[in-house]
């Protein structure tokens, strides 16, 4: 007979913890929250009960926030055994509220939380590309979302659509969601987001009211339009996003231009343009014409001006006299005004073409 | 280089110098000659300017009569 395996009180406890992770694994679990509380503002401790039996649960408290007292909750968890103790306990990875009321209380205190922080106000919002032509779609690829979007893409605007497929309802599509937002900007995979999902139960739509999704979109770099498929109560994703739109077929309308009406745009401003460049081409034309009938008139009465000044100026010459019988003459290059003292000296007298020199005999008056 | 305001004016000054009868013959015959190049200058000028609005002015522009 083969002798039982002797544990330590601790190893015995391990093996049990490790074996029960292993055996069963992640699940997902319903129950009513009892006595939430927060330990060394770290661990979030509760007791997950139903009308038979009581579970107890723990999990980081910053990462899966703080359910109250009462609320009907599904978490994914991984059953433990607490070492030192001996107690059972699962630790909790995500959690999920269940039934309106408790969604309803959550959603307001959120709201509440979030506005309180700025995070819905318009000074936030980023605009949206007027002309984009590569697009991050985050959605589910099975959803009717995607067809609509991808539709409307088509017949409005030429774009690139990079689709990063996540889960949109369930425990896993929180992790999912952000992760695919976060993707999109660290990658450039878009010059905007739209994040989308069609109309579901408030369950369903439970996602969207997570602070951790909004705050994601709020953190996006790159402008985010939101649509959940639903009219009543926006989700705090759509409010913390740059736009907001009701549906996923709204979202691709309010992401994208539309082709025939910015061509017929471009089409009137190339007209308006060229009635502008024409309209100052005539008025450039009518200003050089003026100043060049200006110009041309200075030019003129110069010409007139010098021509009769030059007319002047000839009329004028000294030397012109002496066509008319005049001459000039002069003794060591100086011009006589006087005749006398010359008696034996030498002159030169000029003539209209020629020069002669003389000898002055006598002075007589 | 004296431009073709300056040129001008220089040029109506010994016009009124010579037509003045207290200029003596000496002198004006002086005034005379250093005004023939200023005339020359000028009309260069004048010649060269009249060339560059010409140049200046598109074909589609034409100049008043």
């Amino acid at each position: 007979m083969i002798e039982p395996q002797v544990f330590s009180v601790q190893a015995f406890n391990q093996l049990a913890s490790d074996t029960l992770r292993q055996q069963i694994g992640p699940v997902l679990i319903e129950g009513e929250v009892s006595q939430p509380k927060v330990i060394n503002n770290q661990w979030l401790s509760f007791d997950l009960v139903d009308q038979n039996s009581s579970l107890n649960c723990f999990g980081v408290a910053a990462k899966l926030g703080t359910p109250e007292h009462g609320d009907q909750i599904k978490i994914l968890a991984e059953p433990r055994i607490y070492v030192p103790r001996g107690r059972f306990s699962v630790q909790i990875m995500a959690i999920e509220l269940k039934g309106e009321g408790t969604l309803k209380k959550a959603y307001d205190q959120l709201y509440k939380k979030l506005n309180n922080e700025g995070l819905f106000e318009t000074k936030h919002k980023q605009p949206l590309p007027k002309y984009p032509l590569k697009i991050a779609l985050i959605t589910s690829k099975e959803g009717a979302a995607l067809t609509d979007v991808l539709k409307i893409l088509e017949e409005r605007w030429p774009c690139t659509v990079e689709l990063l497929p996540v889960k949109v309802q369930g425990i896993e599509a929180e992790a999912s969601i952000i992760n695919a937002i976060q993707r999109a900007n660290q990658n450039n995979l878009g010059e905007l987001i739209i994040l989308t999902r069609g109309g579901g139960s408030a369950e369903d739509l439970q996602t969207f009211n997570k602070e951790s999704i909004a705050r994601a979109v709020f953190a996006s770099k790159s402008p985010i339009v939101v649509a959940i498929g639903h009219e009543q109560d926006i989700s705090v994703a759509e409010l913390t996003a740059d736009q907001r739109a009701a549906t996923p077929t709204h979202a691709a309308q309010i992401a994208t231009p539309d082709l025939i009406t910015t061509r017929t745009s471009i089409s009137e401003s190339r007209n308006r343009l060229a009635t502008l460049i024409e309209q100052k081409a005539a008025n450039c034309q009518q200003i050089i014409r003026a100043w060049l009938n200006s110009t041309q008139r200075i030019s003129n009465d110069s010409q007139q001006r010098l021509i009769a000044s030059t007319k002047l100026i000839n009329s004028l010459n000294p030397e012109a006299v002496l066509r008319r019988g005049y001459s000039i003459t002069r003794h060591n290059d100086r011009i006589l005004k006087s005749g006398l003292n010359l008696a034996g000296k030498i002159v030169s007298i000029q003539f209209t073409e020629t020069k002669v020199k003389a000898r002055v005999n006598e002075e007589f008056c | 280089m004296k431009n073709f305001a300056e040129l001008i004016t220089e040029i109506e000054q010994a016009t009124e110098s010579l037509a003045d009868e207290s200029t003596d013959l000496e002198e004006a015959l002086d005034i005379y000659k250093k005004t023939l190049p200023l005339i020359q200058e000028a009309q260069q000028q004048l010649d060269k300017f009249k060339l560059e609005i010409k140049e200046l002015a598109p074909e589609s522009i034409e100049l008043e009569a």
